[in-house]
């Protein structure tokens, strides 16, 4: 299929079932909210080396916050109830709590909780103090600013992990210009984050390795470095691939992304898009280009 | 005062519209009417000659509800009382579900133990109101009078759950012993407010009576229109801007109370107490500009 003067590669994106959360995080100023996201979401690029996917979701007006202060909304992904919670727990405890003037709620009602607040109060040193408002409980814990506002439980929801577009261009200049306007288009769309640096992956990976001790490694039929020493996925022309990775708290969110993001993509230099996958066998869901593309 | 409440209402129930079961007092008169059992839950749904056979306490007699009311049925969105309650006790004892409203007062135990429901009262409440409260919402447009939401005589905890938004002033001892929810009071509180309170937040727009929060473990009083005196054992610790009452604030902005942004990204005085007692409750008190 060509779309506009781009090859979309009759495939799919294959993408796995994960569990999502959604943080509320408040400041005084924005500038501060966004720091303390930003932190909070760092090195949180994969579940395999870091534990969980994080990413900033979107800014949030006063108006839209439970304090009537700015905010900045984050969704952490994480493949158990387990692993979200201690992910959340270290991530709030960690680079919210310690962030001048913020607080943190739960922005998500999910099939299932996870306590974050209930543990995280015990810093509060027997000082700490519960407030119940309208069935929700909050903690006050007492830092040398005031106090730390969070919220006992976060919600958390079955979400999807992986969805993809890989990015094949003549050069890293077009490939590069195409991926940041996918990402800036992507990040419009509630209830996504692009969880890598920018939202851009350079660095794809496979699964399985040469070395028995390794489960993933680099994307060898995806590298233009290797064309002719193993069976490569690139046509002539191509010398650089981006791949965006996209995490999503249901299938239309990671859909329309997908959709926006591959519009985007069409209008500028590249030759052809395609997506990851593992022949069906690994993940869940399943989006295929060509039928996203049709219901854009 | 009156239209914050009523635009409250007006916004949740068009309540001049609502219909239901409305028992209209006969005769009005001194003598104490006990209207215990008298629920949305048991009375709406039923009809009329089943309602007016229910039993209830008229002083030392025990008589049919008819005799006393005349009921109505033309819904079953809500209970409603019609006629000078002053006298009627026990309006939403133990009530668990659905709405009461009350045109006019209502007399003393409005609410005791209630778990759950509303309760709109578009006049004054008597005394010993929403004793031992656990759940549900009460909306007072006018005063109450003392000890809302306090222990039962013997019991040492009052209040455990629930809201109460008083749109008048409220007696001495509102929130005694309390030990969760929300007692919002848009004129003046009496003395004594929260003595011996465990738990819970008392918040009043107007003046705050003297002693307040005597004996109290934990919990919070927030003062907005000044106070009366403080306890010697309420020992100041800072001046602050809480967080967390920017939520009640929006709370009780949903209930129709005129929250300012003075109030709302104002500084308050932290004095913490009862230092007599255990010493982890606080009175804050918003610093006038």
């Amino acid at each position: 299929m060509i779309f506009n003067g781009v090859e979309i590669d009759d495939t799919y994106a294959e993408a796995f079932s994960m569990l999502g959360s959604r943080l509320v995080i408040t400041a005084d100023t924005l500038e501060l909210a966004m720091t303390a996201a930003t932190s909070a979401t760092g090195f949180a690029t994969s579940v395999i080396g870091c534990g969980c996917e994080a990413g900033i979701e979107s800014e949030l007006d006063p108006a839209r916050t439970p304090d009537g202060r700015p905010g900045v909304s984050v969704l952490i992904f994480g493949v158990s109830l387990s692993a979200l919670e201690s992910q959340l727990i270290a991530r709030v405890g960690q680079a919210i709590m310690t962030c001048p003037t913020t607080a943190c709620y739960n922005g998500l009602e999910g099939e299932k909780e996870i306590n974050v607040g209930g543990k995280l109060r015990y810093f509060g040193d027997s000082y700490q103090a519960s407030k119940m408002l309208d069935g929700k409980r909050f903690w006050r814990i007492p830092v040398m600013d005031g106090e730390f506002l969070v919220q006992e439980k976060f919600g958390v929801k079955s979400g999807i992990g992986g969805g993809n577009l890989l990015i094949l261009a003549k050069d890293i200049v077009s490939c590069l210009e195409a991926a940041q306007k996918a990402v800036k288009a992507m990040k419009k769309i509630e209830g996504v984050i692009l969880p890598f640096p920018g939202g851009i992956v350079r660095s794809g990976s496979k699964v399985g390795s040469t070395y028995p001790f390794l489960t993933a490694s680099t994307n060898t039929p995806f590298c233009p470095t290797l064309r002719r020493q193993v069976v490569t996925s690139l046509p002539e022309g191509v010398n650089a691939v981006y791949e965006i990775v996209i995490d999503g708290l249901d299938e239309k969110a990671v859909r329309d992304a997908m959709g926006v993001g591959l519009v985007a993509i069409c209008s500028c230099d590249v030759i052809s898009v395609t997506a990851g996958n593992y022949g069906g066998t690994l993940g869940q869901y399943k989006f295929f280009l060509h039928e996203i593309l049709k219901n854009m | 005062m009156q239209s914050c409440a009523l635009c409250t209402l007006a916004r949740k129930f068009s309540v001049n519209k609502i219909k239901g079961v409305t028992l209209t007092l006969k005769k009005c008169g001194t003598i104490p009417i006990e209207v215990d059992g008298v629920l949305p839950e048991f009375v709406l749904g039923r009809k009329v000659h089943e309602i007016c056979s229910m039993k209830i306490n008229v002083g030392k007699e025990k008589l049919d509800l008819g005799d006393v009311f005349e009921v109505k049925c033309d819904g079953d969105e809500a209970l409603i009382f019609e006629g000078d309650m002053n006298h009627v006790k026990r309006i939403g004892e133990l009530m668990s579900s659905g709405i009461i409203i009350v045109r006019g007062s209502a007399g003393m135990h409005l609410g005791e133990r209630m778990n759950g429901g509303t309760i709109y009262v578009d006049g004054d409440i008597g005394a010993r109101c929403c004793c031992e409260m656990r759940g549900g919402t009460v909306v007072v447009n006018g005063d109450a009078q003392a000890m809302l939401g306090s222990p039962l005589p013997g019991n040492a905890k009052g209040m455990r759950g629930g809201t109460i938004t008083v749109f008048g002033s409220v007696g001495t001892r509102t929130g005694e012993g309390m030990r969760r929810g929300v007692i919002a009071v848009l004129g003046d509180a009496g003395d004594f407010a929260g003595v011996n309170m465990i738990a819970g937040t008392i918040v009043v727009f107007g003046n705050l009576g003297s002693n307040a929060g005597g004996g109290m473990k934990r919990g919070s009083i927030i003062a907005l229109g000044g106070v009366e005196k403080i306890l010697p054992t309420f020992l100041y610790a800072c001046t602050y801007k809480p967080t967390y009452l920017r939520l009640y604030f929006n709370y009780l902005r949903n209930f129709g109370f005129p929250v300012t942004d003075d109030l709302f990204k104002g500084s308050y005085q932290r004095y913490i107490g009862d230092v007599s007692s255990l010493g982890k409750g606080e009175m804050l008190i918003l610093e006038k500009p």
